[in-house]
């Protein structure tokens, strides 16, 4: 069995029928909807071990299990190439196929019997449907998203990536510091910043690297001023004059490190 | 890192659209190449042409490198390599770019300090001093950055672009031509388009189609481009680019769609002819 990709007219078919299927949405399944059929999808070399995919962890209130469905979602689809994973297409297929029971829990508010066809028709595009945004594959649909926590960090060290796969997501403002900033992809900047994160979570993931320290005065209500931000922003400016990719991650990290007490208080200051 | 030519690094960096040199500049040229035996693996070949005699001494001696840089904001997927050859290949693997590849060259310092001196300079530098001492990975030259556009409809015939898309509102014999970002329908009802595949499946068939469907269908688009009906950002419209661009031709408002249209097929007729005119 290939590797299967929705083709654009079942995509436009699928927004154009959001309404008549929102029962299949919020509590069916598309199992028996012909998604696989010639007309509506098109076959590409390579596997997906759907069983795998069965096996992912309904999120609950105290717990997403994001590492762990990213690890689920990653060895399901671990023949695929980057430019299939680049391809919303194939993830519009598996996402409706096998991710609706898992969007109900991680996103339960979108699922209600009271929701909106406008809100279910946004929820529907954003996790599920939404073509040509890459972006939009790395932040919010269903399956891609978890792919690609798994993939980046596999692409600094497999033999790390379980334990990084953690620090990463450890919140999700600094899994998008990280994932949802590409450009930072094309340095060793990059695996600097995560191997410097995995350090600090190894350490105690407690640290004070991923404190926010945030007044309780004023109107602010986010939580802007995580310390990592510092330490990012101090790449962002080495990387303005310095071409990074000459220096090994563990000098980019020795860098860091040396401006951690200036960029700790530096963010002290901001609150 | 960005390229921004009005930056100041506090020393002079060659760059285009940047006065820090005087009548000196650095070119970059980048094509990509087919290999022999592989249907995934291509080669990037680079040339950077430097107008400054200090730099190129420099990168010779190995004071200085140049790194050149892959990127695919799609993908994800980076690669950079540090080199002394102004001119050179290097293999990718397609299988990781979807859309843009950035590329980027850079000539940076490479020993732990180097004295920068040309007599190239701006006024305004060479005023203050006639010299510069840079350290280990300070920017030297920067190239204009370069863009590959890679899906993988390039490297396929343009009947690629084609998805068959069931509209049974239509009658037989009827076909309706469509446009998606990503790509181009031809609407026709079920029964229709399963005759449509099923011909597809023999050289006779293929020609047919080729003749009485893509030929029609790609004078289409190109009239579409030609009336600016499209979005620069289109698959479509990205593929007939780069496969004329190897043809050496762009389309124009004075283009002619025929003449086009056979280029990117192939001279359909030619596929009739060696099916089903040469036979009779």
């Amino acid at each position: 069995m290939g590797i299967y990709f929705l083709k654009s007219e079942a995509i436009a078919g699928l927004y154009s029928t959001v309404e008549a299927d929102r029962d299949l949405y919020l509590k069916g399944s598309f199992s028996e909807y012909g998604l696989g059929s010639p007309l509506k999808s098109f076959e590409s070399s390579g596997s997906v071990n759907t069983q795998e995919l069965s096996t992912i962890h309904l999120p609950t209130k105290d717990d997403f299990y994001e590492a762990e469905n990213s690890e689920i979602v990653f060895s399901a689809f671990r023949d695929i190439t980057r430019y299939q994973a680049a391809d919303s297409r194939m993830w519009s297929y598996y996402s409706l196929m096998y991710g609706l029971p898992y969007a109900r829990k991680r996103y339960p508010t979108k699922f209600q019997a009271d929701t909106s066809v406008e809100d279910l028709l946004n929820c529907v595009d954003m996790h599920f449907l939404k073509s040509n945004d890459s972006r939009n594959l790395l932040r919010n649909n269903i399956l891609a998203r978890l792919w690609w926590n798994a993939r980046v960090v596999n692409d600094v060290d497999p033999r790390t990536a379980p334990e990084m796969l953690r620090a990463l997501l450890i919140n999700t403002d600094h899994r998008a510091s990280f994932i949802e900033r590409p450009t930072q992809f094309s340095t060793n900047a990059f695996q600097a910043g995560l191997l410097y994160s995995l350090k600090k979570f190894k350490e105690d993931n407690k640290n004070i690297y991923f404190d926010a320290p945030r007044s309780t005065k004023g109107a602010a209500k986010e939580v802007t001023h995580y310390n990592y931000r510092a330490a990012l922003a101090f790449l962002n400016r080495l990387g303005g004059t310095v071409n990074l990719n000459l220096l090994k991650p563990t000098e980019i990290m020795d860098l860091i490190a040396k401006d951690e007490d200036v960029f700790y208080s530096a963010a002290a200051a901001k609150v | 890192m960005r390229f921004d030519p009005k930056k100041s690094f506090g020393y002079p960096v060659l760059r285009k659209n940047s006065s820090d040199y005087v009548n000196a500049d650095i070119s970059t040229s980048i094509e990509l190449l087919e290999t022999d035996g592989s249907t995934h693996i291509y080669e990037i070949e680079y040339h950077v042409m430097i107008g400054v005699r200090e730099i190129k001494d420099a990168i010779l001696s190995r004071d200085l490198s140049l790194v050149v840089s892959f990127f695919c904001p799609k993908t994800l997927y980076s690669e950079s390599f540090v080199t002394q050859e102004l001119n050179g290949r290097r293999a990718v693997d397609m299988r990781n770019i979807k859309g843009d590849l950035h590329i980027n060259v850079e000539v940076i310092v490479n020993s732990e300090s180097y004295s920068l001196v040309s007599d190239k300079f701006h006024p305004e530098f060479s005023d203050s001093s006639k010299s510069f001492l840079l350290r280990r990975g300070d920017l030297v030259a920067q190239g204009w950055p370069e863009k590959l556009f890679i899906e993988r409809e390039v490297f396929q015939s343009v009947i690629s672009l084609f998805q068959w898309a069931p509209n049974d509102d239509l009658h037989d014999g009827v076909w309706k031509l469509g446009t998606t970002s990503d790509s181009v329908q031809i609407f026709a009802n079920t029964k229709q388009i399963s005759l449509l595949t099923a011909a597809s499946n023999s050289k006779v068939g293929r020609a047919v189609l080729i003749n009485s469907i893509f030929f029609p269908a790609i004078i289409q688009l190109i009239g579409q481009v030609m009336s600016g009906d499209f979005d620069d950002g289109d698959l479509w419209f990205k593929v007939l680019e780069m496969k004329l661009q190897s043809t050496g031709d762009v389309i124009s408002p004075k283009s002619d769609p025929i003449e086009l249209a056979q280029k990117l097929l192939k001279n359909p007729l030619s596929a009739l002819n060696q099916t089903l005119l040469m036979d009779e």
